[in-house]
């Protein structure tokens, strides 16, 4: 394990795309881990301003990330309803607490990146808990074509926007 | 594998806090109830395996840097009818 403590309460990981600090009071805790890796239960978010690729970094392995979006991106009406056991387990007390991700898989070819949206990721970032949910029905699969999906999207909400303003006139 | 025969309204318990009933059974099909601690999850096999095997897909293996995913975004737009 290559994690190194810095300055008191700071974490310093070497991770796939470089080496970072994090402050410790920003690391969310997952009870549940994420499928696949479920040893692992500790985990940064490493936002970035100039891109909707934020990346899923695990603090005690840096070998492990994941590269999330939000699921807005590709589908406008994308909605996570929480059952009673994930709104105790992630101690969501208003829907504002909650930030909603879907992770990306990258194949060789960049272009053909899909996005998970049957099984998001649900962070409370007050309370910095997080949790892998898997939704039930056949809406949304393990495989969304992020780009083909993106265009999709975008041209929905250029038509939706294009409908609603003879309305509002 | 350890197997039990059960009837409907009977259930198994697992460890001291998974208790899994046998709510109804029609032909081939059985409706299981479970009751378990929320840390755990509990899930058809199927998406189990199904959404492990994607994580695993998704898992970085190599550096990857935010620069081509945002140059993949940006080449494959087409031109949407209607956009000036």
């Amino acid at each position: 394990m290559s994690v190194c403590e810095g300055e008191v309460g700071q974490v310093e990981l070497q991770t796939k795309f470089g080496t970072i600090t994090v402050d410790e009071d920003q690391i969310i805790h997952f009870p549940r881990g994420i499928l696949g890796f479920t040893d692992y239960h500790r985990y940064v978010l490493v936002e970035r301003e100039d891109s909707v690729f934020s990346f899923l970094q695990s603090v005690d392995e840096p070998g492990l990330s994941f590269v999330v979006i939000m699921p807005e991106l590709v589908r406008a009406d994308y909605e996570v309803e929480l059952s009673e056991e994930e709104i105790d387990l992630l101690q969501i007390s208003s829907p504002e607490d909650g930030k909603v991700f879907g992770i990306v898989t990258i194949p060789e070819n960049v272009a053909e990146m899909t996005v998970n949206l049957q099984a998001p990721v649900v962070i409370n970032t007050k309370e910095r808990l997080g949790a892998q949910l898997i939704i039930t029905g056949d809406k949304y699969h393990t495989r969304h074509n992020v780009i083909a999906e993106m265009h999709k999207n975008a041209y929905l909400l250029q038509k939706q926007g294009a409908e609603e303003i003879p309305e509002s006139v | 594998m350890l197997v039990l025969t059960r009837k409907v309204d009977q259930s198994i318990m697992i460890g001291d806090n998974v208790r899994i009933v046998v709510v109804d059974v029609r032909g081939d099909q059985v409706k299981l109830g479970i009751d378990a601690p929320r840390h755990i999850m509990v899930h058809r096999h199927e998406v189990y395996q199904e959404i492990q095997a994607e994580n695993k897909r998704a898992a970085l293996k190599k550096e990857i840097d935010v620069g081509t995913l945002e140059q993949a975004l940006r080449e494959a737009r087409p031109n949407v009818k209607g956009e000036a």
